[in-house]
């Protein structure tokens, strides 16, 4: 894969560009690589990829806590490579683990940031409505920071960047820790800012969420880009789908240790779940056979259906791919 | 208004121990005091108001100089180190706050700190120079004093705060330096004096070197010369008039610079 794929889903000028980024860290990891990216405004790019593929250290390029040994971070046509304080103005970073101040009250920790980014008087007061209108802060406002859970402690530090206007938000796996409830509140937030038109990048490790939230995806492996994608038809390619066996099926029935034996003897690779098995095929006539091998089995079949291609079989696939080439 | 020290100062209210800190601030001069003004008293028939405000007030000066002296460090040698603790490092050098207004912020959160505590004693000090015995702008110089060596205290501290991730080895290098400052230094001072007189007779240029080297930087020294000249005591060995509190205050600014300098080095660093 080249290092500098650069697919424009959204016309128009690209918000964000990345060139050529590369920083290798003091002890001569080199953590990101030639990296390349433009994001439209309005856009929600999904950046995933193992630990350590250097997404963290990607984001804080972008936010400037890095120096880049190498090319540039364009914002909306500014140069802010390697300048915290110009790109704070712009960019709202939550990295991870996100770190609040507890000792004092929601209020107070809205309005410090409000002060540090010169937000004052009527017009705090103004953002500060519409930040806690939009994550329904109001009852932890004058709560100690530090009696929040996990969940509320994100959805304050988005309350931040909400509030400071900055049309380009980096999250850093926003949802690591929280529960399924929670996560799901947060990421919905996340759609809505993407709907009043901010633009973000988001590292997540939960990749059904990110699937049903971004735009576009990029994944990383060793620093590198393994794939950026062109939108969501990253799903249908049929290369990903072919190598992921056309896709899975799932085979529910009585007696799950019959079909998993049938399944194998027929050459499958069944894997057990609730209720039965699921194995990879590559076409439907091979689906059917498999099918047909459980039945005469006496699995007492009940259900089969194929499973979608989802965002984590294609990861794992794409990075299968970058790292047998 | 800086917004860290904003934030500084709503933290640092609502903190339990600050009101403890105070009331052991308050306790030791009363009880120092007290103790000095019994022995003052204990078995004279006569006794000059002026004796017993000097030995007072000078109680009360060295009390306030010899508690900001260890606590100014202790306020502020986590105040970087706290925020990689508690991972809101990155949050705050993601802001349009320089490193610079970072580093004036946290100073002056500490050092508002050192100021508060300095003003429960003053009325101490002032009270007993009322008796006499002691020029009266001796307690007011002596403050101003005392309080300028606490900046400069603090300042070494934070800088020291911006070189660690842990506060634990920013306390501990912040005592190192105190404990070298305040005690090694007077001490190797003391024996270099003690070898160079057992050699031979010391120039009067020699003398001065030592003193300038080891003792008159000393976060004590200025007020010591200050007391013995506004009780009217002979000043050996410290005879130059207002140079001795100038070299010294001289020094603490120095450091001070320092220590905030090093404080936005420490804030400049990349975060990992």
């Amino acid at each position: 894969m080249g290092d500098a794929m650069s697919v424009k889903a959204h016309p128009g000028p690209a918000l964000l560009r990345l060139e050529g980024l590369r920083k290798r860290y003091p002890n001569g990891v080199e953590a990101v690589k030639s990296i390349s990216l433009d994001v439209h405004p309005g856009e929600v790019f999904g950046l995933v990829g193992p630990n350590g593929a250097g997404k963290s250290t990607l984001l804080k390029l972008i936010a400037g806590l890095l120096r880049p040994e190498a090319g540039t971070v364009h914002l909306d046509g500014r140069d802010l490579t390697g300048n915290p304080t110009e790109a704070a103005l712009a960019i709202g970073l939550m990295p991870d683990p996100l770190g609040v101040y507890t000792d004092i009250s929601c209020r107070e920790y809205l309005r410090f940031f409000a002060m540090v980014h010169g937000l004052e008087g009527p017009r705090f007061a103004e953002q500060l409505e519409r930040a806690v209108e939009v994550l329904g802060l109001g009852p932890w406002l004058e709560a100690e920071v530090e009696s929040l859970s996990a969940g509320w402690q994100r959805r304050l530090a988005l309350g931040r960047m909400l509030m400071l206007d900055a049309p380009l938000l980096l999250l850093d796996e926003p949802a690591a820790g929280l529960d399924v409830k929670a996560r799901a509140e947060l990421l919905e937030i996340v759609r809505g800012l993407s709907g009043m038109g901010r633009t973000v990048v988001i590292s997540s490790h939960i990749l059904p969420e990110l699937e049903e939230l971004a735009d576009r995806f990029g994944i990383m492996d060793q620093g590198r880009w393994v794939e950026v994608s062109a939108g969501r038809t990253f799903f249908d390619r049929r290369e990903l789908k072919d190598g992921l066996g056309s896709c899975r099926w799932r085979v529910l029935c009585a007696h799950a240790a019959l079909a998993r034996e049938a399944l194998a003897a027929a050459g499958a690779s069944p894997v057990p779940v609730e209720g039965g098995v699921e194995f990879a095929a590559r076409t439907d006539e091979e689906a059917s056979a498999c099918l047909g091998a459980a039945v005469r089995a006496g699995a007492a079949v009940v259900d089969f259906r194929r499973m979608d291609t989802g965002l984590a079989d294609v990861v794992l696939r794409v990075l299968e791919e970058g790292s047998s080439r | 208004m800086n917004a860290l020290f904003w934030l500084d100062l709503r933290v640092r209210v609502r903190e339990r121990r600050l009101w403890v800190i105070a009331a052991f601030f308050l306790a030791m001069p009363l009880l120092i005091c007290g103790l000095s003004l019994m022995s003052a008293l204990q078995g004279r028939e006569v006794v000059d108001p002026g004796d017993v405000g000097a030995m007072v007030a000078m109680c009360a000066i060295y009390c306030q100089a010899g508690l900001l002296v260890i606590l100014s460090p202790l306020a502020a040698a986590q105040r970087i180190s706290q925020e990689r603790e508690q991972r809101t490092y990155a949050a705050l050098v993601n802001s349009p706050l320089g490193p610079g207004a970072i580093a004036r912020g946290k100073l002056l959160g500490a050092w508002t700190f050192t100021l508060w505590l300095g003003l429960l004693t003053f009325p101490f000090m002032a009270v007993a120079a009322l008796w006499g015995g002691l020029a009266p702008w001796v307690p007011l110089v002596c403050f101003g004093l005392n309080l300028l060596a606490g900046l400069a205290l603090s300042s070494l501290a934070l800088g020291l705060s911006g070189l660690f991730g842990r506060s634990l080895s920013a306390y501990l290098a912040s005592g190192a330096v105190l404990f070298l400052w305040c005690l090694a230094l007077p001490m190797i001072g003391g024996l270099t004096m003690g070898l160079v007189e057992g050699a031979q007779n010391p120039t009067l240029a020699m003398t001065r070197a030592i003193f300038c080297g080891f003792f008159l930087h000393h976060p004590l020294a200025p007020q010591i010369w200050m007391t013995m000249r506004g009780s009217g005591a002979a000043v050996t060995y410290m005879d130059w008039g207002v140079w001795v509190p100038l070299y010294g205050a001289g020094v603490w600014l120095l450091l001070m610079w320092m220590g905030f300098r090093m404080a936005v080095r420490g804030l400049r660093r990349e975060v990992y």
